[in-house]
């Protein structure tokens, strides 16, 4: 896995870590735009991340694969709308390499 | 313009414990967008897992009154809790962030404008911060920033 933990462009948030040893620790997450879920961004660490072409953002997992948007997605549990009527189709997964699979 | 809020509280000492929640209720969304995390004793040198977890009923803890940052904001409409003695009952793996930490560091997480941990607008609905396990017995306080 690589050291590097400022990797990315626009991060979607930060995270300061104070150690015991008194060194501190910086990293950066992204939000799933599916579940609203962050991530430490671990540049090698072989976890699978995608990309949903639909919202143009980046999803957590292969969980999070159907493109069911956050806000909608409060919606739905806000009982507002109807999961059925939900688009779902229209994500796409990346592969550990970055090709679609 | 949202108002801000910070919300505070220690969990109980244990593992597996909640330590902080935010409940929404129907009127608004509540956003988390700074959580912070230590230790409010002599911490001994042990880890945890940390996860923040949506949760659709708030449990049973002590009511903390948020505190406007600015004062002239109204009270919060969202409510919160610490120190449960009755956990809330957690939607599985519904995890919005992760993390393991030694119980003599802290941890702090601020969310980008626009890419806040959200919840719904249902009562009794929220996110919480909880322990998933400790290689002992932890004791853990945080402090929550939130918008609504």
């Amino acid at each position: 896995m690589s050291d590097k933990n400022l990797t990315t462009l626009r991060p979607n948030g930060l995270v300061i870590v104070q150690n015991v040893d008194g060194s501190t620790f910086e990293g950066e997450t992204r939000q799933c735009c599916h579940c609203g879920g962050h991530w430490l961004i671990q540049p090698g660490s072989g976890k699978i991340r995608g990309w949903c072409g639909k919202c143009n953002a980046w999803f957590c997992s292969p969980a999070c694969m159907e493109c069911v948007p956050h806000e909608k997605m409060l919606d739905i549990m806000a009982g507002i709308v109807n999961p059925s009527a939900v688009t779902v189709a229209g994500g796409m997964r990346l592969g550990k390499i970055g090709k679609v699979v | 313009m949202a108002r801000r809020y910070n919300t505070y509280g220690a969990g109980d000492t244990g593992t597996d414990k909640t330590v902080l929640t935010m409940v929404s209720t129907t009127a608004i969304r509540p956003k988390i967008c700074d959580i912070l995390v230590g230790a409010g004793t002599t911490p001994s040198d042990h880890a945890s897992k940390f996860v923040m977890n949506r949760f659709t009923a708030g449990g049973t803890g002590t009511a903390f009154t948020p505190v406007a940052l600015d004062p002239s904001d109204p009270a919060s409409v969202f409510t919160s809790a610490y120190n449960h003695s009755s956990e809330p009952t957690y939607t599985a793996a519904a995890y919005l962030l992760g993390w393991s930490m030694n119980q003599r560091g802290t941890f702090r997480w601020v969310a980008a404008p626009g890419f806040e941990l959200v919840a719904p607008a249902t009562a009794a609905n929220g996110i919480g911060l909880k322990t998933l396990s400790s290689t002992a017995t932890a004791d853990y306080e945080a402090s929550f920033l939130v918008e609504e």
